[in-house]
């Protein structure tokens, strides 16, 4: 279920990561960092893209879009194009990059995923993000508690938490009351509704569409609202976490397998 | 008041540092050993403390040269250029980076369907770049 892991974008991250020997999420400088790269980062207005990169030689110039005013958008955008400036030296000297391109495992271009696991391995490196991951249940404030100790949104604290967390889980974001596109963890062994797919009725992503940010933030919901898979018998159910986003039009669903649920039961059974 | 090792330790380094005649290598393990500490085990540790120290320096020498450039750009100006095909032309010479006429070709090209803002704030980084350049360049060796 887990896309792959561009291992050269992971190993460049790990190696500006090692070599300031960050200790705490606090020390994580993404823009000073991008400096001793060749890469100077601008605020700045830009049309239609968050980030632009213009590059010459061993140097370059990351803009971010100076109408985002969220710090870990910013940051998420910085380590972005600061992947495509160290990895895709190839590419043209100027490369802008749209709101969208930076969702993840978004595959508008085939380099977007990888700028992705490079950022999400800069901002949230995999041991410093595991030891401060609670091995207690799964909850929305645990996951808001990382994102604000890393200064990374929402959807890309909650997109590496299902890839490298200790539960078994899949974060799904829901736009217009559709399935935009979803991320799952590695051992999440189910198969999640398609993309572009309507989202289940009686889930909190679909109150939430329904009815506005009142709606349920956390539920038992029957799996099979999210899932289609023929392994699942009726009256299985998963937990929903909803991260309603209200100016974004979108909500981001945590899909939590519980242990000892018939879901995680049926896994323990699995050859 | 009971003392750790490492403060015996402490104290029979720092009398090795002052000690006039150096001591050997052989010499401090045997020192260290006395005291009942692995040798391996105390460089090893001092290996690694050592390590953490350069990183945080290089850590904090990145962020001083980022709040130096930052201190820089700040007098920056972009030049007074108003005209697209000037701008472009611009552009595109910068950004061939001595691949010449046909990369400056090809650059220009690429710039026709670029709207005429997004031309001038590209122009806008374009000279960021070379002042950037201008101002490391007295450090470069």
């Amino acid at each position: 279920m887990n896309q792959i892991v561009s291992r050269a974008a992971v190993g460049a991250a790990r190696r500006i990561v090692s070599s300031f020997g960050v200790a705490d999420p606090s020390e994580i400088d993404v823009e000073a960092w991008a400096y001793e790269q060749g890469a100077v980062v601008t605020n700045a207005p830009l049309r239609g893209a968050s980030g632009r990169l213009v590059r010459r030689g061993g140097r370059g110039i990351i803009r971010v879009d100076s109408s985002i005013t969220l710090e870990g958008q910013k940051r998420f955008c910085v380590a972005h194009e600061l992947g495509h400036f160290l990895l895709h030296a190839r590419r043209e000297p100027i490369a802008a990059c749209e709101p969208e391109t930076m969702l993840f495992w978004y595959r508008a271009r085939p380099d977007e995923p990888e700028a992705n696991e490079f950022a999400a391995e800069l901002l949230m490196p995999e041991d410093l993000f595991r030891s401060r991951c609670s091995r207690g249940p799964l909850t929305l404030e645990g996951i808001e508690a990382l994102a604000a100790d890393f200064r990374t949104t929402l959807t890309a604290t909650a997109a590496r938490y299902v890839e490298i967390g200790p539960h078994v889980c899949a974060l799904v974001v829901s736009r217009a009351g559709q399935i935009h596109w979803f991320r799952a963890g590695g051992d999440f062994r189910f198969r999640l509704r398609s993309n572009r797919t309507p989202v289940g009725s009686v889930t909190c992503a679909a109150d939430f569409f329904k009815r506005g940010v009142t709606g349920k933030q956390v539920d038992d919901v029957p799996a099979t609202e999210w899932l289609e898979d023929g392994r699942i018998e009726p009256g299985w159910t998963l937990r929903e976490l909803l991260v309603p986003m209200p100016s974004y039009g979108s909500a981001l669903s945590l899909l939590w397998i519980v242990p000892g649920s018939a879901l995680d039961r049926f896994e323990d059974d699995e050859p | 008041m009971h003392r750790e090792p490492s403060d015996r330790l402490f104290d029979r380094l720092r009398r090795a540092i002052d000690d006039e005649e150096p001591q050997s290598l052989d010499a401090i393990r045997a020192e260290v050993a006395a005291i009942g500490l692995d040798p391996e085990a105390v460089t090893t540790r001092g290996l690694a403390l050592f390590d953490t120290f350069l990183k945080r320096q290089r850590a904090l020498q990145a962020r001083r040269r980022l709040d130096a450039v930052r201190a820089a750009i700040a007098d920056f100006r972009t030049g007074a250029e108003t005209s697209i095909e000037g701008a472009k032309r611009r552009i595109s010479e910068a950004l061939a980076a001595g691949g010449g006429d046909l990369a400056i070709q090809a650059n220009y090209q690429k710039l026709t369907s670029i709207e005429p803002e997004d031309i001038l704030s590209l122009n806008d980084d374009v000279a960021l770049l070379d002042f950037i350049e201008r101002f490391e360049e007295p450090t470069t060796p």
